[in-house]
């Protein structure tokens, strides 16, 4: 009997070269994080077939990833695929913006930091044909 | 309330209450500074409440003022007091140094990464699948520790942040080719409270029987699993 495909997460990283910036002064109370389990949907049945995903984290990006990625630019937020996607560079952008413990209620413009998070890619030129105009794909 | 329809600057003044008075004067028995048992120093002066009133003069008054001059309300002759009626005002003054400012320290959100631009367009070798991002407070240009950060977008079309943790699925893994996502990590309380990472992953499909998963992901991955072990050991139990 099959069960629910189950998945493996990997921890998190840290990036190579990361260097924390050493801190001179503390906000609030820093509080330990909670114990929590990667793995929590176990199930009852020992002698049952588990499927599962097993994620470990890349070590180099690859081409797989690159058409994933590239698929994902393409498609709306919605999961609509965007069908002969307009212009030669395409990209999908997540803006973040991020504060601290407000020390008032009405937190100013300039007291909200942001940052983005950018994805694009350019269509590659394909030389063109003898008698064609030259084509773009990805 | 009037409006102040063109200007970037706020003009205030500031009325001591007859108690904030005898505290300024430090008039006998209201001393300013006073120690507490403790060893605290308090000084009473502090402005740490203020109001904000509305007179209900007329807003064109200010336009009349200048540096240096004060309305002439002094005196009981009827030319003193009729100046106050949009009639012409002499020897003004204006609080033109009582600009307020902010009276806060100064605050500055920031991170290690400025933009992070993923061009796929790059040699493979050079993109990064690691990304940290560290979110920084500078109090008065000082780096400061702060306890916790609210990060948004929380949600990111169908995908919604758990645990923290906001995952993309790029593409699904099947039988023949692995699937790809994107992870990113918000911060959390402890060591990661002002880290985020984005990182990517890949997945293959697996079976196996949940004993053989339970033993094959208890042995080779005992800490990414963190407590699993404490579960097979309930399961087993």
């Amino acid at each position: 009997m099959k069960i629910k495909k189950l998945n493996i997460n990997p921890s998190r990283k840290v990036d190579v070269g990361f260097n924390p910036t050493p801190i001179t002064q503390v906000l609030g109370a820093i509080t330990a994080p909670e114990d929590k389990t990667p793995i929590q949907e176990v199930v009852e049945d020992s002698n049952s077939e588990v499927e599962y995903n097993d994620w470990q984290v890349l070590d180099q990006f690859e081409e797989g990833l690159r058409q994933a990625l590239i698929k994902w630019i393409d498609t709306t937020k919605e999961g609509v695929v965007v069908k002969n996607p307009e212009g030669s560079t395409r990209k999908k952008v997540i803006n973040f913006y991020f504060y601290g413990i407000p020390s008032h209620d009405l937190i100013n413009r300039n007291e909200i930091g942001d940052f983005s998070l950018t994805f694009k890619y350019t269509k590659k030129v394909i030389s063109p044909q003898s008698s064609g105009t030259p084509t773009l794909t990805r | 309330m009037g409006a102040i329809s063109a200007t970037t600057q706020v003009q205030a003044q500031a009325y001591l209450t007859e108690l904030g008075r005898k505290y300024l004067f430090q008039e006998n028995g209201h001393p300013r500074f006073v120690e507490l048992e403790d060893g605290t120093k308090i000084d009473r002066l502090k402005v740490e409440r203020f109001s904000l009133g509305d007179p209900d003069v007329n807003y064109r008054f200010a336009n009349q003022l200048e540096s240096g001059d004060m309305p002439d309300l002094s005196g009981e002759n009827e030319s003193t007091i009729t100046g106050t009626k949009g009639r012409a005002l002499t020897s003004l003054i204006s609080p033109a140094d009582a600009f307020l400012g902010t009276g806060d320290d100064e605050l500055e959100y920031t991170q290690t990464e400025d933009n992070i631009v993923l061009d796929l367009n790059k040699d493979l070798s050079k993109l990064p699948t690691v990304i940290t991002q560290e979110l920084l407070t500078l109090l008065n240009g000082e780096s400061t520790l702060e306890s916790n950060y609210n990060v948004f977008p929380k949600i990111f079309g169908k995908n919604e942040i758990k645990d923290e943790q906001l995952v993309i699925n790029l593409s699904e893994p099947t039988a023949t080719t692995p699937g790809y996502r994107m992870r990113i990590f918000y911060p959390t309380l402890g060591e990661e409270n002002n880290k985020m990472t984005i990182q990517f992953e890949r997945a293959n499909i697996a079976t196996t029987s949940k004993k053989e998963f339970l033993k094959v992901n208890a042995t080779v991955k005992p800490i990414d699993l963190g407590s699993l072990l404490t579960n097979l050991e309930n399961l087993q139990g």
